[in-house]
C-alpha cells in the first residue's frame, strides 16, 4: 500500500480530487452552467444524446406501430390484400396527423397568444438521479433562451428553465420541490402557490398551499397561472384539482393538483421567451424566481 | 508503438466506449426506465474498470464518467466526479490488498459504491433541508434504484473481465 502512497499515480488522483473539489466550490457559487468544464462536457456529449434520444423515439414509435399492427391484423385479417396495405398507409398517416395535431396547437397557442416569443424545444435527456422529472432541452442561449424561462406544452405548464448553456438548457418542472407557482383557481378566484412535493411527485402530483381556510375550491377546478412576479404569464393552465386537505397547521387549505401537462412523458415543449406582463427588470436568473415573489 | 502498449490503448477505447455508451443508455428518456427507476449505469462500470485495470485507470475513469453525469445532475458540479473518483480508487485498491476479485466481491463493491453514492446526494440533497416524508422517497425513489443499478454490477463484471482477458498479454496469459 506504501508504494502506492508514494507513486506518481496517487499524486495525479490527488490532483483530481482537489480539482473536482475546486470546481464544486467555484459551480455553488456561482451556479453549474457558469463552470467551463460543465459547458464542455455538454457540448461534447449533447450531440450524442439528441442522436440516442431520437433513436430510441423511433424504436419506441416502431414498436408501437407493431402493438397495434398486431391487434388491427386480428381484426381484418378476414379483408382483402389492398384493404391491409390501406391501414398500413393509415398507421403512417397517424403518426403524420398526430405530429401534424402537436403543431396545429402549438399555432393555435400562439394565435391565442400573440405576445408569447416561442421556442420548439426537444427533450434530449432525463436525468437519471432526479425524481421530479427535470430534463434537457435541445435549446440553450444560442436560441435566446434564458434562465427562468417558463415551459410549457399545448396542455399546461410544464415548469422553468433552471441552467442554460449555449445549446442547452436544464428544466426543472413543477413537480420539483424548488419551484413555486403563483395560481389561483378560476372557479373561486382563491390564490395559491403550486410546488412540488416529495410524496405527490412520485405520482405525477403537486401541491397547491396557502388557499383561504374559507375557500369553496372544489375537485376538478382549473388552476391557472396568477401572473404575479412576472415569471409566468397570467391565466396559463396549471392543473385541476383531485383532493383538497386543511394543512396541518389547520391555517389553510391544501389542494393536490393534477398536471394538464403529462410532465413525465412531454417529448416536445415551448420555451417562452418573452411574454406581456414579463417582470421587466427581472434578472433571468432562478434564484430570482425564488426570490422574486413569484408565488406572493 | 510496441504490441504491449498497442494492446493497452485499444483496451482502454474499449472501456471508454463503453462508459460513454453506459451514460448515453442511462441518460436517454425511456430507455432504461423500469417503473420510473432509472439505473445510475456508469458507477459499475467504473469499479469494474478499477477492479480489473487497477485504481488509477479506474480513478481516471470515475472522475471522467462522474463529469458526464454531472453535466446532466442536477447535484453541484464536480460532486460526482470526487465520488466516482474515490470510490474506483478504493475499489481498485481493496482488490488488490484486501479482497479477491470474484464476481461476488465485485458485486459487494458496487453495491457499497451506489449505496454511498445515493446515501450522500440522498443526505445532502434532502435530510438536510428536512423535507416531508424522506422515509417514503428514500424507500420508493433511491432504495429501487440502488437496487436497480446494483444488477448491472453483473454484466460489467463479466464483460470488463472478458475485456481484460482479451487484451491481456499473451505470455501472462493462462
Amino acid at each position: 500500500m506504501q508504494k502506492f502512497f508514494k507513486s506518481w499515480y496517487f499524486k495525479v488522483l490527488c490532483a483530481l480530487a482537489v480539482f473536482s473539489v475546486a470546481i464544486m466550490i467555484r459551480a455553488a457559487s456561482s451556479g453549474n452552467a457558469d463552470v467551463f468544464l460543465s459547458q464542455t462536457v455538454s457540448v461534447i456529449s449533447q450531440p450524442f444524446l439528441k442522436f440516442s434520444s431520437t433513436v430510441t423515439g423511433s424504436v419506441n414509435d416502431f414498436l408501437d406501430r407493431f402493438v397495434h399492427s398486431e391487434e388491427n391484423y386480428l381484426k381484418i385479417q378476414e379483408l382483402e390484400e389492398k384493404l391491409r396495405e390501406a391501414n398500413e398507409k393509415l398507421i403512417d398517416y397517424e403518426r403524420i396527423k398526430r405530429e401534424n395535431e402537436q403543431f396545429r396547437e402549438f399555432l393555435q397557442l400562439k394565435e391565442t397568444n400573440p405576445d408569447y416569443d416561442f421556442a420548439t424545444a426537444t427533450v434530449i435527456g432525463r436525468d437519471s438521479t432526479n425524481r421530479f422529472g427535470s430534463f434537457t432541452i435541445d435549446k440553450g442561449s444560442l436560441d435566446g433562451v434564458q434562465a427562468a424561462d417558463p415551459v410549457i406544452t399545448a396542455d399546461g405548464l410544464v415548469g422553468i428553465v433552471w441552467e442554460v448553456g449555449l445549446t442547452y438548457a436544464h428544466v426543472r418542472t413543477i413537480l420539483d420541490i424548488s419551484v413555486e407557482v403563483g395560481v389561483y383557481d378560476t372557479a373561486t378566484r382563491d390564490s395559491g402557490i403550486i410546488s412540488g412535493d416529495i410524496s405527490l411527485s412520485s405520482l405525477g402530483f403537486c401541491k397547491l398551499k396557502y388557499l383561504p381556510k374559507d375557500s369553496g375550491i372544489s375537485n376538478g377546478n382549473l388552476i391557472v397561472t396568477s401572473g404575479i412576479g412576472g415569471v409566468f404569464p397570467k391565466d396559463y393552465p396549471v392543473g385541476t384539482v383531485k383532493s383538497i386537505s386543511v394543512d396541518p397547521s389547520g391555517l389553510s387549505l391544501i389542494a393536490e393538483i393534477e398536471p394538464a401537462a403529462d410532465i413525465f412523458n412531454v417529448t416536445e415543449v415551448l420555451v417562452i421567451k418573452s411574454f406581456n406582463g414579463q417582470s421587466e427588470g427581472f434578472s433571468g436568473s432562478k434564484e430570482a424566481v425564488l426570490e422574486g415573489g413569484e408565488g406572493e | 508503438m510496441t504490441k504491449l502498449f498497442r494492446r493497452k490503448v485499444m483496451k482502454f477505447i474499449a472501456c471508454f466506449l463503453i462508459v460513454f455508451a453506459s451514460y448515453i443508455i442511462q441518460t436517454t428518456p425511456g430507455l432504461f426506465d423500469a417503473f420510473g427507476v432509472v439505473p445510475i449505469l456508469v458507477l459499475p462500470a467504473c469499479i469494474c474498470i478499477a477492479v480489473f485495470e487497477g485504481e488509477f485507470a479506474g480513478g481516471l475513469f470515475g472522475f471522467f464518467a462522474g463529469l458526464l453525469c454531472d453535466s446532466t445532475s442536477e447535484t453541484v458540479f464536480g460532486f460526482n466526479a470526487l465520488i466516482f473518483l474515490l470510490f474506483c480508487v478504493l475499489a481498485g485498491l481493496s482488490t488488490i490488498y484486501i479482497f479477491r476479485r470474484s464476481t461476488m466481491n465485485i458485486m459487494l463493491l458496487c453495491l457499497v459504491a451506489i449505496f454511498l453514492r445515493s446515501g450522500l446526494e440522498f443526505f445532502f440533497a434532502f435530510v438536510l433541508y428536512q423535507y416531508e416524508n424522506l422515509d417514503v422517497f428514500f424507500y420508493t425513489i433511491i432504495a429501487p434504484q440502488i437496487v436497480f443499478t446494483s444488477l448491472f454490477s453483473l454484466p460489467y463484471c463479466v464483460i470488463f473481465r472478458r475485456l481484460h482477458k482479451k487484451f491481456e498479454p499473451e505470455e501472462t496469459r493462462e
